[in-house]
């Protein structure tokens, strides 16, 4: 009986001990407390950091945007560096005051960030007083080159036709047609589409968005964002739209032994979708001049590069992609309450797109 | 193998199956070369490597660990004592009400038990200047609620169904209350003790949603970190890690089985 007693009593004075070790220098001067995606920046660049300033830097995960958001909101954060992505999120946090401004002073490395996004965001209000656009990509459309031609022999690939016509997903469908989870992710290009303007967020375009996924929501198999690499390599789905980067992964995948990829991302004349990660300090950091010590480090060239080679995720532009950058296509962020509507309206109208219920209206 | 009949066989074959070729496949595919999960190229053990480059799914299977055995311990101190209120405190006023009260958080949802936490420690913060700053404690005090019932349950339910002339012959022979408890009571639920701690451990390895509202800075947990690689795409270094992970419970398991197996003889 003892023994069972010494053993509880064991337990507990490890758990204590082991739990007064965490409290670690999370508070001191020479800290900083990361708040990002998993798997994006390699540990060595966060390593490297901390040698070359001293600062030692807690790097945690979040899972979804709408988590680091209900944190962020309730807690006014409790870390110094966040990286939410623009639309609908950074912009909204913007908007509810939840970041601090940003002295540019203090990051003179800005100048490395590409021009054209910076210029797309300042478009639809003052952001940049508050954000950094760092991580961006496109949503492409990717095919499996094999099966579209087969089946669609004559088609033009490179536009939106192939997969927003009906008549195209019709033939198709059967092979598999893959849409993003997120309305924000193909709303801009189904307006694109439409020829409506993807930045008019009225009940108007989401009406004519409605309706036209009326005509098409038959064909789709598949709502994800994730599992679209998957889905090419295995054949479950023969066209996708998804975000760039895990459509390069997945064309690099399907490169057979000559050499030849079976899966080919579209370039498509009309333009992708640009999304864009950003890099915000909260309006309650803690550390805020090791945030920017952070910021100005991590849009350095050489870190640049090793990010990119390391997630596949770009940061840096060349003045090729420069000019790409202007011609696509970048949705509104919602400004006031009027839109705050529109975004319920919309979310409402996706759910019940995805669910394949048109009846009540 | 006399004893069991065809059918009998075929059912357990199935039944095994049904639990273990999932295993089985995600074991498979760490070994495979491919950048993509659940895709067969050839024989590598390169998954395994980057799980040792790249600590910070082992850093963070070791926080959850910590957090589920501080939980699961705490848990079960509070699950064993609300246990034995609820059984013998038949002077206990508050006794049948605290018995249905304290199985509110199993219908609960955890994502209500996570956000009120965090609204609680918010709370307290503004109003006393007193925060926890660390992100293991706020994360255990969570997975001590939500598991708390469980252990409670599972110790109850040993308790009603225990002989209670046993404690009264100890209190016959001159022990004290708080001496029955100890050398009677105890040693006799002990198995249920005992099953409510590694209920309560696994529970808390598990979640997600308590961790990822309470978590402060310094406390990723193992289910965060898996989710959270989603962002870029999941890589077979999970898988990887999984079968290291499964190959170490395995190997406790075993020496568990055979160390208990000599003390028998």
């Amino acid at each position: 009986m003892r023994k069972l007693l010494k053993g509880l009593i064991l337990i507990v004075v490890v758990a204590t001990v082991v739990f007064l070790d965490q409290r670690s220098h999370v508070d001191d001067e020479h800290t900083l407390n990361v708040y990002g995606w998993h798997g994006i920046i390699p540990p060595s660049v966060i390593k490297n950091f901390e040698k070359e300033t001293g600062i030692k830097v807690t790097y945690d995960v979040y899972d979804n945007n709408d988590t680091m958001e209900a944190k962020l909101i309730a807690t006014g954060g409790v870390h110094d560096v966040v990286f939410p992505s623009f639309i609908p999120y950074a912009a909204r946090q913007s908007h509810m005051g939840l970041f601090k401004k940003l002295n540019y002073a203090k990051l003179p490395n800005f100048c490395n960030i590409s021009k054209s996004i910076c210029s797309k965001i300042a478009q639809s209000g003052r952001y940049l007083d508050y954000l950094i656009p760092f991580f961006w990509g496109t949503v492409g459309v990717a095919i499996n080159k094999e099966i579209v031609y087969e089946f669609l022999p004559n088609v033009d690939v490179n536009s939106y036709d192939i997969i927003l016509n009906p008549e195209n997903l019709k033939v198709l469908s059967k092979q598999g047609v893959s849409f993003p989870e997120e309305f924000t992710d193909i709303f801009p290009q189904v307006m694109v589409y439409l020829r409506r303007d993807p930045n008019t967020r009225s009940k108007e375009n989401l009406k004519a968005f409605a309706d036209h996924f009326k005509k098409i929501r038959k064909y789709i198999t598949k709502f994800s964002s994730t599992t679209i690499v998957n889905d090419l390599l295995t054949e479950n789905i023969c066209i996708g739209i998804g975000s760039s980067d895990c459509i390069n992964k997945a064309v690099i995948a399907s490169k057979g032994k000559d050499g030849k990829a079976k899966i080919k991302s579209i370039s498509l004349n009309e333009g992708g979708l640009l999304w864009v990660d950003c890099i915000c300090i909260p309006k309650s950091a803690r550390h805020t001049e090791n945030a920017y010590k952070f910021i100005n480090y991590m849009m350095r060239k050489d870190v640049c590069l090793r990010i990119t080679r390391y997630s596949g995720i770009q940061i840096m532009t060349n003045s090729e992609e420069e000019e790409k950058i202007k011609s696509m296509i970048f949705g509104a962020p919602s400004k006031n309450s009027d839109d705050m509507d529109f975004d319920k309206a919309a979310t409402r109208a996706w759910t019940k797109i995805r669910l394949n219920n048109f009846e009540d209206d | 193998m006399e004893g069991i009949s065809k059918a009998n066989l075929t059912v357990l074959i199935f039944g095994m199956a049904f639990l273990y070729i999932p295993i089985f496949f995600l074991i498979f595919f760490s070994f495979s070369e491919s950048p993509i999960v659940g895709l067969w190229t050839k024989f590598s053990m390169k998954w395994f490597k980057a799980v040792f480059e790249d600590l910070s799914l082992l850093k963070a299977a070791l926080t959850s660990i910590k957090v589920a055995a501080i939980s699961a311990t705490a848990a079960t101190l509070l699950g064993l004592m609300t246990a034995i209120t609820t059984t013998k405190g038949e002077d206990f006023i508050g006794r049948k009400f605290l018995n249905r009260a304290i199985t509110m958080p199993v219908v609960m949802p955890e994502i209500i038990i996570g956000f009120s936490l965090l609204m609680l420690f918010i709370t307290i913060e503004k109003t006393t200047g007193f925060s926890i700053k660390d992100g293991i404690t706020t994360i255990a005090i969570g997975h001590i609620m939500a598991s708390m019932t469980y252990v409670h349950v599972t110790i109850r339910a040993r308790l009603t169904d225990f002989d209670r002339r046993i404690e009264e012959s100890a209190l016959n022979l001159g022990a004290n209350l708080f001496k029955v408890l100890i050398y009677v009571t105890i040693p006799l639920i002990s198995k249920s003790i005992f099953a409510g701690w590694l209920l309560a451990f696994t529970l808390s390895l598990d979640d997600l949603v308590i961790a990822s509202f309470l978590s402060g800075p310094g406390a990723t947990t193992l289910p965060i970190l898996i989710f959270s690689n989603i962002r870029v795409g999941l890589t077979p270094a999970i898988n990887a890690f999984s079968t290291i992970f499964i190959a170490v419970t395995v190997l406790l398991i075993l020496v568990i089985h055979f160390a208990s197996r000599d003390k028998r003889r």
